[in-house]
């Protein structure tokens, strides 16, 4: 009787320990599996591109077939990278013939929709050339976006600068088609032609 | 405003003109960088030599154009590019500092309109030794490095 209930106890100490340790160990997996889903960059889905736009609602879906979007994330305040990547578009664009030309869509997506409207967005984007598309979004859809794309962006505070805040945001350039595929992450650069390489090799597959 | 901006940079040129030593700090190659309409910054961008035997930190400069000009850097960690400001850039003894695109600039804020190649704007640049360097920065367009390749 002593016996039995004294391996009864034993045994129950041991399933509970089992299921502790079981816990630990699926919760281990789930929070590495959320944490490289989030901060990494290797779970990459792309996906609908869906905002509002200096061309009005913008949405991927209406590129056609043979299309493809130079897509890069930026602010207006920006002084280097994001008027560079603007222009390293732009002097891609004219490295390529007329007709691969029109293939083409160049898109800025601010991640500061607290400052730059639309019309700001209109003046900035149309400086680079009349293809130029600038969008915005909800901070929400925005952070969706962004997440998919494994863009990482955040507002920084900066209460001594009349800034008031800056953005870090990734500096890369991605091509993507009308499905939202990730054809090619190109890495920020001041020369076009790892952005030429990857459209033209678009072009030929 | 730019009126009281320029009688400012006047006066502190008659006031500082005497401390300037012109020896021991110079720049060369400044330039600002023309930015699309809408933007409300732009960056400086020059090198900055001191040929004393003491390190000289800039602590505080003017532009003609904007009520801001801040001392900033660019960091790029994984390809998240990340500004900030900083207090002061040094400029070594006996040696030099690039302020350049990717790094070290002066922040112009406040644009009332955009900039444009062609445009000239003044600065001072002010040191913790008193020194202070006013000169003249051409505006020039976001250049991409060039393309060596076939199509040309
Ligand atoms: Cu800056």
């Amino acid at each position: 009787m002593f016996k039995a209930s004294l391996s009864r106890s034993v045994l129950i100490t041991l399933l509970a320990g089992l299921l502790v340790f079981s816990l630990v160990v699926v919760g281990t997996l789930m929070f590495k599996t959320i944490l490289s889903a989030q901060g990494r960059n290797d779970e990459k889905v792309g996906g609908p591109i869906e905002l509002v736009s200096t061309r009005g609602d913008f949405s991927l879906t209406d590129l056609g077939d043979h299309q493809v979007a130079v897509v890069t994330f930026g602010y207006t305040y920006c002084p280097d990278v994001c008027p560079m990547n603007q222009a390293v578009k732009k002097q891609a664009l004219l490295e390529l013939t007329e007709e691969e030309r029109e293939r083409v869509v160049p898109l800025m997506i601010s991640v500061d929709p607290e400052r730059d409207s639309l019309e700001r967005l209109q003046e900035y984007t149309a400086f680079f050339g009349e293809s130029f598309i600038g969008a915005t979004g909800t901070k929400q859809q925005l952070e969706e976006l962004t997440d998919r794309y494994g863009v990482i962006w955040r507002r920084v505070e900066a209460d001594s600068s009349a800034m008031g805040y800056t953005i870090d945001h990734s500096a890369s350039l991605y091509l993507v088609n009308r499905e939202g595929d990730i054809i090619q992450q190109v890495l920020y650069s001041s020369s076009p032609e790892g952005l030429v390489n990857a459209i033209k090799d678009f072009f030929n597959s | 405003m730019l009126n009281i901006r320029s009688t400012f940079l006047a006066i502190s040129a008659i006031v500082f003109s005497s401390f300037v030593n012109a020896d021991s700090l110079t720049v060369e190659n400044p330039f600002v960088r023309e930015v699309p309409p809408g933007s409300p910054a732009t960056a400086a961008f020059m090198q900055l030599y001191n040929q004393s035997d003491a390190p000289v930190r800039l602590i505080k400069a003017q532009n003609s154009i904007t009520d801001y000009t801040e001392l900033h850097d660019h960091v790029v960690i994984n390809e998240v590019m990340q500004m900030r400001q900083v207090d002061a850039i040094e400029v070594p003894a006996r040696g030099e500092v690039q302020l350049a695109p990717g790094g070290l600039h002066l922040m112009l804020i406040g644009l009332d309109q955009p900039v444009k190649e062609g445009d000239t704007l003044t600065f001072n640049l002010i040191f913790d030794n008193g020194d202070v360097l006013e000169f003249e920065a051409p505006v020039r367009p976001v250049m991409p490095m060039h393309h060596s390749s076939s199509s040309e």
